[in-house]
């Protein structure tokens, strides 16, 4: 006879077997995709489905950028790494370290709350971020030290066959990240601290729930 | 006259005494010398980082899927009077906090279209929801077919919900989805009996 853990660790399994990484890209806001650029350093203001560089193609609004001390793995094993303990799809970031280099793309499948939101014996929602940086897992400038930028959202009965999944209200998931980091932490942040140009007012495309009023938060990493 | 060895009335060691203390207290307020009293206060936090430039960009904005006035009143007609939402939200006033168009996102290539409009509706304090019939939206992500979702009534049960996502299909003139926002608590929703899903399973888009 099978226990009720064993019958939990199958139903998870198979919540997870639903899970499988399809994924359709949203339209950016015309006009809002860019290069945004700080000393040497540069990047795009949205990630993207595949990589390619195409408003058509974007993911979610950059809207996260850790600073100071910041790599990674630095944030992801910080203290909201046993909050933010799941992982996701992968999503691709574009940005260039220094002038010398060409730009670079990077994976990532990010951290989120909930393995599989809405499955059995799971919440229904997770909050889920992803950060991107280049092959030394993090980028240096004079003004913003070593960092990491990113962009986050809510991923709401994603696994659940019965419930309709939604995907976004990232302004709000974003709030939710820089209250987590400071509880956690203990260290600074600063919500919507700059002007990203990638503002994305309240609408639904298919299943992606754009809400992003276009300011980035800068989270500080010690 | 009563004059101390010092040559100070009574009254002037008052005045002096009530000096001292609020000279004291000023400089616990206003030097490190309150930190090293234990004195908690709120720490200055470090300036956030210098920010960035944007790169100018040549691409001209396209006119965007945007709900025309008759048709925005036409949905929050169709919201006002959707018995479901009425029903969750128990006479409880309520406000739309958020709106906007929702469209198909133009799976394959082939170029968006308008299915109605969003909004978020926000009571004024959290409500609970004890075996609602409220309506559902399974989007198909590959938008075969025009209409692309399928409809299902769940019975929901949830606590603390602050705000709920409802979208009206403008082409059948209904509330087709209802949805507790993100933070709710202890969600439950149960499908009808002999639930089949016909569109595709939610696969993670962007999730």
């Amino acid at each position: 006879m099978r226990t009720l853990g064993a019958r939990a660790a199958i139903a998870l399994l198979v919540a997870a077997a639903v899970c499988a990484p399809v994924a359709y890209a949203a339209t950016a806001r015309s006009g809002n995709l860019r290069i945004l650029y700080v000393r040497e350093d540069a990047f795009h203001n949205y990630d993207f489905l595949s990589q390619s560089v195409a408003s058509d193609n974007v993911d979610w609004a950059v809207a996260l950028v850790f600073w100071n001390n910041a790599s990674i793995s630095r944030v992801k094993t910080s203290a909201i790494g046993p909050l933010y303990d799941q992982t996701g799809s992968r999503m691709n970031g574009r940005l260039r370290d220094t002038t010398s280099s060409g730009y670079v793309w990077d994976e990532d499948s990010g951290r989120k709350t909930t393995l599989c939101p809405g499955a059995p014996l799971q919440s229904r929602d997770a909050r889920h971020y992803r950060i991107y940086a280049d092959g030394d897992d993090r980028l240096y400038n004079l003004d913003w030290g070593y960092w990491v930028y990113g962009t986050t959202h809510w991923d709401i009965d994603e696994c659940s066959l019965s419930n309709p999944a939604w995907f976004g209200h990232s302004e709000n998931a974003e709030e939710w990240l820089v209250s987590d980091w400071i509880d956690r932490t203990g260290w600074s942040a600063s919500n919507d601290w700059s002007w990203f140009s990638n503002s994305e007012p309240f609408r639904v495309e298919g299943d992606h729930i754009w809400d992003s009023d276009g300011y980035a938060s800068a989270l500080r990493v010690e | 006259m009563n004059k101390s060895n010092a040559g100070f009335t009574a009254a002037e060691r008052v005045v002096l005494a009530v000096l001292l203390v609020y000279v004291t207290g000023v400089l616990i307020a206003l030097t490190p010398i309150r930190a090293a009293l234990g004195v908690a206060g709120p720490a200055a936090p470090p300036p956030p980082p210098a920010a960035p430039i944007a790169q100018p960009t040549a691409e001209r904005p396209a006119p965007a899927h945007e709900l025309g006035a008759p048709q925005a009143q036409r949905a929050r007609e169709i919201v006002a009077n959707d018995r479901s939402l009425a029903t969750a939200l128990g006479g409880t006033p309520h406000s739309i906090v958020k709106s906007g168009p929702w469209t198909t996102r133009g799976a394959d290539g082939s170029p968006s279209r308008m299915l109605g409009a969003a909004f978020v509706v926000a009571p004024q304090k959290p409500i609970e929801l004890r075996s609602t019939a409220l309506p559902g939206a399974l989007y198909d992500q590959t938008e075969r077919t025009r209409t692309p979702y399928q409809r299902v009534v769940n019975e929901v049960s949830a606590k603390h919900v602050t705000q709920l996502l409802v979208l009206v299909d403008l082409e059948h003139g209904r509330v087709v989805n209802i949805t507790p926002g993100p933070g709710a608590q202890e969600v439950v929703s149960t499908p009808p009996p002999g639930f089949r899903r016909t569109v595709p399973r939610p696969a993670e888009a962007g999730g």
